[in-house]
């Protein structure tokens, strides 16, 4: 009953919209300090982050014992899952998650366009043509990734477990194979050619980007393989699938920024401009 | 969040990503297939899915030709065709009561009359109608084909309910 509380304590808590706010001061203090701009104002707001920081963690860690707990008995059978994972949809949660993240991929490509716009030419200057063999082919393995998620949804919400298991490992299987063809055949090759991150800032924005996303499809893999082995244990249920729909939502937005990625760094985008 | 009484769930966002990849993918991953005078786009083979999937496929394919179309090799112009394509994936969506035939007609005269227009402007003299027609035709024809497989399909079945799909196929 007592973590059933937290949990309540949890719905509309100030606390992850005060941290997010308190970034920016944060922020601003690195850069004051960093600049040599003025560092005692610096250190006051850097210190004001920690404050907001050490308050929360002081306040939660009553908590972690059991939430470290909770997360480890799911994937042991234990009763705890008894409690239903709320399905929600695309609730507000959801959308201010995938804000957060439209915000990160949005300040990368306005960095990539803002670095692209001072150059005359672009690609620049004796920077290796990139070969779209392999971006085609992961494409290609994401399109399909996305509809073997779609069909462990699908199949959870008739109760078949074994589309749901199916789905979720196939959807794993392609993400793997997505980063595969990345760290394993692409950027080798690359770095064989000489295009590096120290290759200039064609080369750090190359990697900058599709090091984000590669980041963002290894997370995904991770969530995948955690509800795979929840869904091996058969914990999800027509009424009870909030895990498997979280990390759905989550890869099909992996997925969309890929085609960005695609589109701009491979395919020429906005040549015109 | 819901949009007129009708939660959106993961699926709504999965099924727009998938036709915006299916867009993206089959534009400028497949680029354009050459059938004698007529330019396959594989990326238009989506649309009279459009019937079974709905407003989340129209998004989807909209963002998707968009996407697509800031790697056209027509330039800027290219953008204003999402717009267009918009109106003719309405129609397919709309008529699909009646028939996918009659919507996908539309869609095709609609397309292919913006895109023969687009080509005369940025290359005078050329007149690239029946091209234009063929090439979009032809991608319409193996969507319509897929469509009627798939609304025979299990999953799609309930999807396609009030449609003009006879009730004894459902």
């Amino acid at each position: 009953m007592a973590h059933e509380d937290t949990e309540k304590e949890h719905e509309g808590s100030p606390w992850p919209a005060l941290i997010g706010l308190s970034t920016a001061p944060l922020i601003t203090g690195l850069i004051l300090i960093l600049k040599g701009l003025n560092f005692t104002a610096g250190l006051g707001l850097v210190t004001f982050f920690l404050v907001i920081l050490v308050a929360f963690v002081s306040r939660e860690i009553r908590h972690w014992p059991h939430v470290i707990a909770a997360f480890f008995s799911r994937l042991r059978r234990t009763p705890i899952p008894a409690e239903p994972e709320i399905v929600s949809g695309v609730g507000v949660p959801t959308a201010i998650f995938l804000f957060t993240e439209v915000a990160l991929f949005g300040a990368g490509f306005a960095s990539f366009f803002a670095i692209r716009a001072a150059f005359a030419t672009w690609p620049p200057p004796g920077a290796p043509h990139l070969e779209d063999f392999i971006p085609r082919l992961q494409t290609l393995m994401l399109l399909l990734s996305s509809l073997a998620i779609e069909w462990a949804v699908y199949s959870v919400r008739r109760d078949r477990r074994g589309g749901v298991l199916a789905g979720v490992v196939a959807t794993a299987l392609l993400g793997t194979g997505f980063l595969v063809l990345k760290l394993g055949f692409e950027w080798p090759h690359l770095w064989e050619i000489g295009f590096t991150p120290a290759s200039g800032v064609y080369g750090s924005s190359f990697y900058l980007l599709l090091g984000a996303h590669g980041a963002h499809v290894l997370g995904g893999v991770v969530a995948l393989a955690v509800v795979a082995s929840r869904a091996k244990l058969g914990q999800f249920t027509s009424t009870s699938y909030g895990l498997l729909e979280s990390v759905s939502i989550y890869w099909h937005f992996v997925h969309l920024v890929w085609l960005l990625l695609f589109a701009i760094i491979y395919e020429g985008a906005f040549a015109w401009l | 969040m819901a949009m007129n009484g009708i939660k959106l769930t993961s699926t709504h966002f999965g099924i727009f990503v998938i036709f915006a990849a299916i867009y993206t993918a089959g534009t400028l991953g497949l680029g354009r297939i050459s059938f004698g005078e007529a330019q396959l786009k594989p990326g238009e083979i989506g649309t009279p899915l459009v019937a079974i999937f709905g407003w989340p496929a129209i998004i989807g394919l909209v963002v998707g030709q968009l996407v697509a179309n800031t790697a056209s090799p027509f330039g800027p112009i290219d953008l204003i065709s999402p717009f267009i394509s918009l109106i003719g994936l309405l129609a397919v969506k709309y008529l699909s009561r009646y028939t996918v035939l009659l919507g996908s007609a539309v869609y095709v005269v609609l397309t292919s009359a913006w895109l023969a227009y687009m080509i005369s402007v940025i290359r005078p003299g050329t007149e690239p109608i029946i091209q234009s027609f063929l090439g979009q035709g032809l991608a319409i024809l193996i969507g319509i084909i897929i469509y009627f497989v798939m609304r025979r399909m299990e999953p799609f079945r309930e999807r396609t309910k009030g449609t003009a799909i006879p009730q004894q196929a459902v």
